[in-house]
C-alpha cells in the first residue's frame, strides 16, 4: 500500500465533469467489465490488464467492501505479461528443427517452414510459462475527483486513461504542464503562454539577460 | 490553439518547468524559499541535496549535482553561469507545520519518491483518507506555485524585471 505507507512516486489526474462515479453500483460494474483476465496465447497475446482488487492483486472480484473507504475508492490496475528467455526459445526451436529435418531425412529446410516451427514452440513455451505480474495502486478521491495511479510510467499511463475511460466513462485530465495550465487559466492566456519563447537568465553582456518574447 | 496536440503542448511547455524550478531555486536563494499564497499564507520551499540541470541540448549539457545546499553551492552557480537552467530537484516543501518531501521533474511537473507527512488517524480508513487529502494538499499548493509563476511569467514588465534580478545573482556568463 504505497500511498499510505512510505515513498512512492504517482501521476495525478482529475476527473472530467464529476468527481465521483454515477453510484457505487456503476463503478463495481465497470471495474468488473473492464476486470483483468488471463493471457489468451491462442490468440497470439503475450499481455493483458485490467482491473484487479487493492488488497489484492490475483483478486479480480469486486464488492463495495473491497473498493469504498469512504472517500475514497481503491482499487489496481494490473499487467500481467508473459516473456521468454531468447536463448531458451533458441535452443527449442533448434531442437524441433532438428527433429523435423532428421524425421523427413532432409539437411535443409525453407525460411517459411522454420518460421512456423518457431511461431509454434514460442506458443507451445508461453501456455507453460507463469506471466510476470504488475499491480499498480489506483485511489479515487470522490470528493474531490483526483484520481491517483502510483506509476510514472508513460505506457502504463496511457494504458490506464485508455482502460478507465472506455469501462469507467469517466475522461481523466492529467495534472501534468498541460493539464495544469489549461485547468487555470482562460483561452486567450493560454495561447499566450503555447506561444512563449524561453528565457535566457545569464546575462552574456552585464545587464542583457532577456526574456525571449524580445526575440520573436 | 486549435490544431495542437498533446505533444506538441507538452514540448512548447516544456522549458516552463525548468524556468519554475529554477526561478524557485532563485528564490530559495534569495528569500529562504518562502512563497506567500494569497488567502492561504506561506509556504517555504527548500531545494535538498540533489539537483539535476540541463542546457539546451540534455543529451551533452547536464549535470546532476550532490550537494547539501543547491542554494549555496559553486558547483550550482557555475551551471546557472553557463546557461543551465534546473530540470529536476529534490524539494522539501513546509507548510503549517507539514513537511512534504518530493522529486520534481521539470519537463512535466511529475512528482516522484513523494513523502507525505505522517497521519495522527488511528483508523485505517481515516489514515487512508488523510493521506490522500496530504496528496491533494501537495499537488494544489505547486499548482498555486506554478500558476504564480505563469502569472509573472505573463506580466511582460514585472518579468523583464525579476529575469534582470535573477541575472545579477546568477552573475555574467562563464564567469567562476
Amino acid at each position: 500500500m504505497g500511498f499510505v505507507t512510505g515513498t512512492s512516486s504517482y501521476t495525478p489526474y482529475q476527473a472530467q465533469g464529476k468527481t465521483g462515479p454515477d453510484s457505487r453500483e456503476s463503478l463495481l460494474k465497470g471495474l468488473t467489465a473492464g476486470r483483468i483476465t488471463p493471457i489468451d496465447v491462442e490468440l497470439g497475446r503475450d499481455r493483458t490488464m485490467g482491473f484487479s482488487t487493492f488488497d489484492d492483486p490475483l483478486d479480480n472480484e469486486f464488492t463495495v467492501e473491497k473498493v469504498f473507504f469512504d472517500p475514497l475508492a481503491v482499487f489496481c490496475l494490473r499487467i500481467d505479461k508473459l516473456s521468454l528467455p531468447a536463448t531458451t526459445l533458441r535452443l527449442h526451436v533448434r531442437s524441433r528443427v532438428s527433429e523435423a529435418l532428421a524425421a523427413t531425412g532432409r539437411n535443409m529446410m525453407p525460411r517459411a517452414e522454420r518460421e512456423e516451427i518457431s511461431e509454434q514452440v514460442r506458443g507451445e513455451l508461453l501456455r507453460r510459462a507463469l506471466p510476470t505480474v504488475n499491480a499498480y495502486e489506483v485511489v479515487w478521491d470522490t470528493s474531490t475527483g483526483r484520481i491517483r495511479l502510483y506509476s510514472t510510467s508513460q505506457v502504463v499511463n496511457e494504458d490506464f486513461v485508455t482502460l478507465f475511460k472506455d469501462n469507467l466513462d469517466t475522461g481523466l485530465q492529467p495534472l501534468n504542464t498541460v493539464g495544469i495550465l489549461e485547468r487555470h487559466l482562460k483561452p486567450a492566456e493560454l495561447e499566450t503562454v503555447y506561444q512563449m519563447m524561453s528565457t535566457t537568465f545569464v546575462a552574456v553582456n552585464p545587464g542583457a539577460a532577456h526574456t525571449g518574447e524580445d526575440d520573436r | 490553439m486549435i490544431g495542437l496536440t498533446m505533444v506538441d503542448k507538452m514540448k512548447r511547455t516544456q522549458f516552463l518547468g525548468r524556468e519554475f524550478l529554477t526561478w524557485m531555486l532563485f528564490k530559495a536563494a534569495t528569500e529562504e524559499g518562502v512563497f506567500r499564497l494569497d488567502e492561504d499564507g506561506e509556504v517555504q520551499m527548500l531545494f535538498e541535496r540533489a539537483v539535476t540541470l540541463e542546457g539546451d541540448n540534455p543529451a551533452r549539457e547536464m549535470s546532476t549535482i550532490k550537494v547539501d545546499d543547491p542554494t549555496d553551492s559553486a558547483e550550482v552557480m557555475l551551471s546557472l553561469r553557463l546557461g543551465k537552467k534546473v530540470s529536476k530537484a529534490r524539494l522539501l516543501l513546509e507548510s503549517e507545520g507539514k513537511e512534504f518531501a518530493f522529486t520534481l521533474d521539470a519537463a512535466s511537473l511529475a512528482l516522484r519518491s513523494v513523502t507525505l507527512p505522517d497521519s495522527m488517524a488511528m483508523d485505517h480508513t481515516e489514515v487512508m483518507a488523510e493521506k490522500a487529502d496530504f496528496a491533494t494538499e501537495l499537488e494544489e499548493t505547486l499548482q498555486k506555485l506554478f500558476m504564480g509563476f505563469i502569472g509573472l511569467r505573463l506580466n511582460l514588465d514585472a518579468w523583464s524585471l525579476e529575469v534582470s534580478k535573477m541575472a545579477k545573482w546568477i552573475g555574467p556568463w562563464g564567469k567562476e
